[in-house]
Order: C-alpha cells, then structure tokens, then sequence
C-alpha cells in the first residue's frame, strides 16, 4: 500500500502538470498543491473551491472506477488559466467509461426515496456537470482523457505571480 | 486517516464536533467509525454535528453523513450546525439539505426544541 507521497510536478508551456497515483492520499495532497497554485493565480476562493471540489469528484472516481481501487495507477492532471475560466486536463490509463460516456449524473429526490434507500454515494457526476462549464471526454486508445472547463470568473489570471507551487 | 471527533453533552442530547476540515474519500471510513462510536447507546438523544471547521465535503465525504443519518434511524434526526459556504452548496446542489435538520449556528441549534 503506498502511503500517498508520489507527486511530481512539471511545469507546461501553459499549464502546470501533476503526476499522482490513484490513492486517497495522493488525491488529497494534489489537490492541496492546486488549490495554492490557482490561489498564486488569484482565482477568488468560491472558484477555487469549485475547481477542488471538481477535480476531488473526476480524481476519486478514477481511483474507484477506473483503477478499481489499485492505489498504483497514474493520473495525470494538467490545469491552466485563462482570463475567464480555469482548463483541466486529467488522463489515466484505467477501463473506459461505460459507454464511452460519462454519466449524467442525476440526482435522486429525497422526498420520494424510502428511508433505507436515501443515496450514500453516486453524487460526483451530477456535482461535476453542475458546477463545470463544460464536459468532453474520449477515449484514446489505453487512455482516458477528461477535459474541463470551470469558471474563474474575475480571475485575474493574466496578472500571473510567478515563482508559484 | 483519523478524524477527532469532540462531544459536549447537551440537556437532551449531544453535540458532536467535527474536528477536521476535510470530510472526504481520504477521510471517510474514519469518521463513520468515529461517529458510531460517539452516537452508540444515544437512542432517543439528539445528535448535533458542528460542521464549524470542515472547510471541504466531496460526494464520498456526503455519503457518508447520509449513512450516519440512517444509522440513527428514522425516529431521530441528525442535525447538522454551522456549514460552510462549499458545505452548504454540496447539500443544495444535491438535495440532500432535506436530509438533515440543518441550524445556523450551535446557538440555534441548542435553542431548537427537540425534533
């Protein structure tokens, strides 16, 4: 079992890259490492809140669905600024969608669900689409490709800081 | 991943202190077990969890309180006090904020007569 400490960073042309393992802890530590680098980008906190949360759904469900629960698979996540929204680029080498697609993510209405029905998972799709601009996903060959578009709103990418992460 | 949960018994019941700021796949499993503990021989209390210093609940994160709410059974409620902003959007978005019984603050929550 690895403990969730393999991280690499790599800076792109435009984006920032980070290399993790398909591991509850390495997820987490991801995601602390972007939520500091969209901040550095002085993206508000509700935007980066969205992104972290996002990227929490797509990077946990990799882990359960895609890698079935190997905590040894790895997933490349890639995010960039642009002045009105924040891209995110996630491949991992995993099974494919069902379907090629991924799901919709709808959400069930507590009021008409028996008590020992209520739902005690099953929320991630329906947070993404509610909360992303926009959805793609393909499949090429081996790999899994999900590319995001989450709203920055007043981010003032452009102003970049450097020296950030 | 340990997940500290503090209990401050109340008249009627007993407030239950989340003390992390993450509720979340890395978290999950603990925190059920830790709740179980804290809630065992409860029957026919109040539950209050003060969410005051979880900054960050995910779908994993959600379901789990969910499942907490059913373990107390349908006579009771679970009641949830002091969301954040990211908190309060997840159980909105979801609908799940029908699930619980959710206060302002832990001052509200105490004044609320027993559901």
């Amino acid at each position: 079992m690895n403990v969730g400490g393999d991280i690499q960073v790599i800076r792109g042309q435009s984006d920032m890259i980070w290399s993790l393992t398909s591991h509850p802890h390495s997820v987490r530590q991801a995601l602390a490492q972007i939520t500091t680098y969209l901040r550095a980008r002085g993206v508000p906190e509700a935007h980066r809140l969205n992104v972290e949360l996002v990227l929490a759904e797509v990077l946990n469900n990799i882990c359960e669905h895609a890698y079935r629960g190997a905590d040894d698979g790895r997933i490349l996540t890639s995010v960039s600024c642009s002045h009105d929204m924040i891209q995110c680029h996630i491949t991992d080498k995993g099974s494919a969608m069902p379907g090629l697609t991924p799901p919709k993510g709808r959400f069930r209405d507590p009021d008409t669900c028996a008590f020992d029905d209520l739902p005690e998972g099953g929320f991630g799709w329906g947070l993404i689409r509610a909360i992303a601009a926009d959805v793609q996903y393909e499949r090429r060959n081996v790999e899994n490709h999900l590319f995001l578009q989450i709203a920055s709103a007043s981010a003032p990418c452009a102003r970049a800081v450097s020296g950030i992460v | 991943m340990d997940v500290r949960l503090d209990i401050e018994p109340i008249r009627n019941g007993l407030i239950v202190k989340v003390c992390a700021s993450r509720v979340d796949a890395a978290a999950a499993l603990a925190f059920r077990d830790a709740f179980r503990q804290a809630t065992a021989g409860t029957d026919g209390q109040r539950v209050i969890l003060d969410m005051e210093d979880v900054t960050f609940l995910d779908s994993s994160g959600l379901g789990t309180l969910v499942a907490m709410r059913k373990s107390l059974g349908q006579d009771r409620q679970l009641e949830l006090t002091t969301l954040s902003p990211l908190v309060d959007k997840v159980m909105r978005l979801t609908a799940m904020d029908k699930v619980f019984a959710i206060h302002p603050n832990r001052d509200a929550a105490i004044d609320t007569q027993a559901q």
